[in-house]
């Protein structure tokens, strides 16, 4: 007799079946690998009933069939609008690293990019990787260990600094329908400094899954500015996990700006391991529809005389939903601390919802910890004082918007970027119907 | 240019204007005096289009035009110009920003170019000189962390930058010193020509001595009780609203 199988318990089959159609690619990782099966055997997929999951159900995704990855070719024009002046360009097309669409001359030297692929080919070389995320956190990880296929693996060597931003643009051709397990490794060595871009993008219209887990090391005095643009197609599901282990002096500054997806989760983990290393984590998102935004994020204070600030906002409109789940950890002797998290939300329609949800676990006495949560709507007085001189109905409400998220965008170094995601935001904010906002009042 | 006619206003369910008229003809300036809470704010907000109020009876007509039918941003267009009693805060917007927006808004709708970066500059800066105002104030975000005067300065610049045909000042001259008090007085004499008119709200006698009305009246109860020249203003400070029961009831 054949018994039924639920979705989930499907799609681990499927998985660990794929996992053994492919169990002797990447030799460098090959232990990694079988450890990440065994791990994922043990854990399973994540469900509402996993505590950092509560809010952000994957139930639909297990119910969907995606291809494999191929090949595609896609016009190089068409990649132009999504291209920062001045960037050294990774580009990967469903997941598969182009070397046509990239334009990565400058590595010469003073770093060193390769593919995943590439680089864990040796046998054995690598093995046992030493990795930095934790395959056993309940989510997707174990699960991008075992069926990872390519990403970038960037080094940058000591005494570097780039000054132009690096961007890695992941792009899901039209009418794709892929599911990738894509894993980055980006390593700054000392005193070096870097800015990188990520950007997730569709052409046309796609319905992928992209599972993808980052892992970044900061060496002492280290520095690196990491903007993630996500902007995927409103058929697509990103889940992304990002961990990041800092040294002495090391610093780390993080904004993710996520408008895309069906259903969109950015886990961020960062380990302050160093003494006075510090990092920023900001995040924005802008949804609308019925779109799904989570934003959870981890920071732990390893060690004494570390700060850590959080800020994340969310613009949400129509039916569409937002998470933050913000965890602080300072462990014994991390004396001297200060930690900060803020969350702010602004609702732009009754239907949306938003949730915050903040954890402290503070085991030092000698630290600094604040953090809030606000929801609100459009200042209704501030709008009617722009109205009352002249200004439109649209224009006033996107300008309180843009004045909303100013303390985000304001501080990013990189005026490339920051015109890049200002223009980006507005042209997300003339699609919003401004009678919906209205009608909040 | 002007006319307001059995005027009757509910806010939340709350009855706060009881027919009012007034007249105002081009060139002119009246004041308005009452006392607290007698609907003189409310008065302003719905010249100037604010939501909430409901309009039971009556009409506002501006130079042939319903008013009414004028959202609150077409009014402004149309030449109607608000200086706010609490004049609002807005973080995040930059008070230039904010300067050069309005006056590009109504510079479209008059079916003008917009000003240039560098004209409006200029332009911005020599009035707030002749304010008596720090420029350095306009870099930052709207009316945040502004004192008291100025904010009040701030609405008197926005109304010299926009140029309006009808101004309302609702108590611009409360808290402000002598100085202050002056500036915005010459700000408001600098309007007044034949095709313009303004509405000065206030409770004190001082500012008409600088900006001489050419009507006083009284709103009390959500009605104009009594109208007269400069010299009603005068009879007031002496004698206050309740003289001034005394004084109709003879
Ligand atoms: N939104 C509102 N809801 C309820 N009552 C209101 C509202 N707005 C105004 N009022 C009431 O209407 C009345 C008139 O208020 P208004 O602000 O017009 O008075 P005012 O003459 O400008 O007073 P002041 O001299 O103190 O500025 C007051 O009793 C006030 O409490
Ligand atoms: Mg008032």
């Amino acid at each position: 007799m054949q018994s039924v199988q639920s979705p989930k318990d499907h799609n681990i089959s499927s998985f660990l079946a794929r996992y053994n159609a492919r169990r002797d690619e990447l030799p460098g990782a090959r232990n990694l690998r079988e450890k990440a099966v065994k791990v994922f055997q043990d854990i399973g997929l994540p469900s509402r009933k996993t505590e950092t999951w509560k809010y952000s159900d994957l139930r639909h995704l297990y119910l969907s069939d995606f291809d494999l990855p191929t090949v595609r070719k896609v016009n190089s024009e068409l990649l132009a609008p999504f291209i920062l002046e001045g960037a050294n360009v990774i580009v990967f097309v469903d997941g598969i690293f182009s070397s046509a669409l990239s334009k990565n001359d400058w590595i010469e030297g003073r770093t060193e990019f390769q593919t995943l692929s590439n680089f864990l080919k040796a046998e054995n070389k690598r093995d046992p990787w030493y990795s930095i995320a934790d395959i056993k956190r309940a989510g997707l990880t174990a699960l991008n260990t075992f069926l990872m296929h390519d990403g970038m693996v960037l080094q940058i060597p000591a005494n570097v600094t780039i000054k132009n931003p690096i961007q890695v643009i992941f792009l899901n051709s039209e009418n794709s329908s892929v599911e990738t397990h894509l894993r980055n490794l980006i390593a700054i060595g000392e005193n070096s400094t870097s800015t990188i871009m990520q950007s997730y993008i569709t052409l046309g219209t796609s319905t992928s899954f992209c599972n993808v887990v980052t892992e970044v090391s900061l060496a002492k005095g280290a520095n690196l500015r990491q903007v993630i643009l996500q902007d995927l197609g409103e058929t697509n599901w990103n889940i992304g996990q990002t961990t990041v282990q800092l040294e002495e002096n090391a610093h780390f500054d993080n904004f993710v700006l996520s408008s895309g997806a069906r259903k969109a989760r950015s886990e961020i983990c960062v380990k302050l391991n160093g003494k006075e290393a510090n990092c920023s984590l900001k995040g924005l998102a802008l949804v609308r529809g019925n779109q799904h935004c989570d934003n959870t994020t981890e920071v732990i204070h390893n060690t004494s005389n570390c700060r850590s600030s959080q800020l994340y906002k969310n613009v949400l409109d129509n039916k569409s939903r937002t998470v933050f789940q913000g965890r602080i950890f300072v462990a014994p002797d991390s004396q001297k601390t200060e930690a900060f998290q803020m969350s702010r939300n602004l609702l732009l329609s009754r239907g949306a919802q938003a949730d915050s949800k903040p954890e402290l676990i503070i085991h030092a006495d000698d630290v600094k910890c604040s953090h809030g949560a606000a929801v609100g709507d459009l200042d209704q007085n501030a709008l009617f004082y722009l109205k009352s001189r002249g200004i439109d109905p649209q224009t006033a409400h996107i300008m309180m918007v843009e004045a909303f998220v100013s303390d985000l965008i304001e501080p990013l170094c990189d005026d490339e970027i920051k015109t890049h995601l200002e223009d980006f935001i507005t042209s997300w904010l003339l699609n919003v119907e401004t009678e919906k906002m209205q009608g909040v009042a | 240019m002007l006319l307001i006619n059995n005027l009757h206003v509910t806010v939340q369910g709350k009855k706060i204007l009881n027919g009012v008229n007034l007249e105002i003809a081009a060139g002119e300036v009246h004041a308005v005096m009452g006392p607290n809470g007698s609907g003189k704010s409310t008065l302003s907000y719905v010249l100037s289009g604010r939501e909430g109020y409901e309009i039971t009876d009556g009409e506002i007509v501006f130079n042939g035009k319903n008013l009414l039918d004028f959202d609150v941003h077409e009014r402004a267009g149309e030449g109607v110009f608000l200086a706010f009693q609490y004049p609002v805060e807005i973080p995040g917007v930059s008070s230039m920003n904010f300067l050069r927006t309005s006056l590009n808004s109504i510079r479209a709708y008059r079916g003008e170019e917009p000003i240039s970066a560098v004209d409006f500059l200029k332009l911005v800066r020599k009035k707030a000189e002749t304010l008596g105002m720090d420029d350095k104030l306009l870099q930052r975000n709207v009316n945040v962390g502004f004192s008291g005067g100025e904010k009040k300065r701030h609405e008197v610049l926005q109304m010299s930058l926009l140029n309006p045909k009808f101004a309302v000042l609702d108590e611009t001259d409360s808290g402000l010193d002598i100085d202050a008090l002056k500036a915005v007085a010459d700000g408001v004499n600098a309007l007044r020509s034949p095709n313009r008119s303004s509405l000065v709200i206030t409770h004190y006698q001082r500012l008409l001595g600088y900006i001489i009305p050419d009507y006083v009246h009284v709103l009390s109860e959500g009605k104009i009780v009594a109208s007269g020249d400069k010299e009603l203003a005068l009879d007031l400070e002496k004698k206050g609203y309740t003289g001034l029961n005394q004084i109709q009831a003879a």
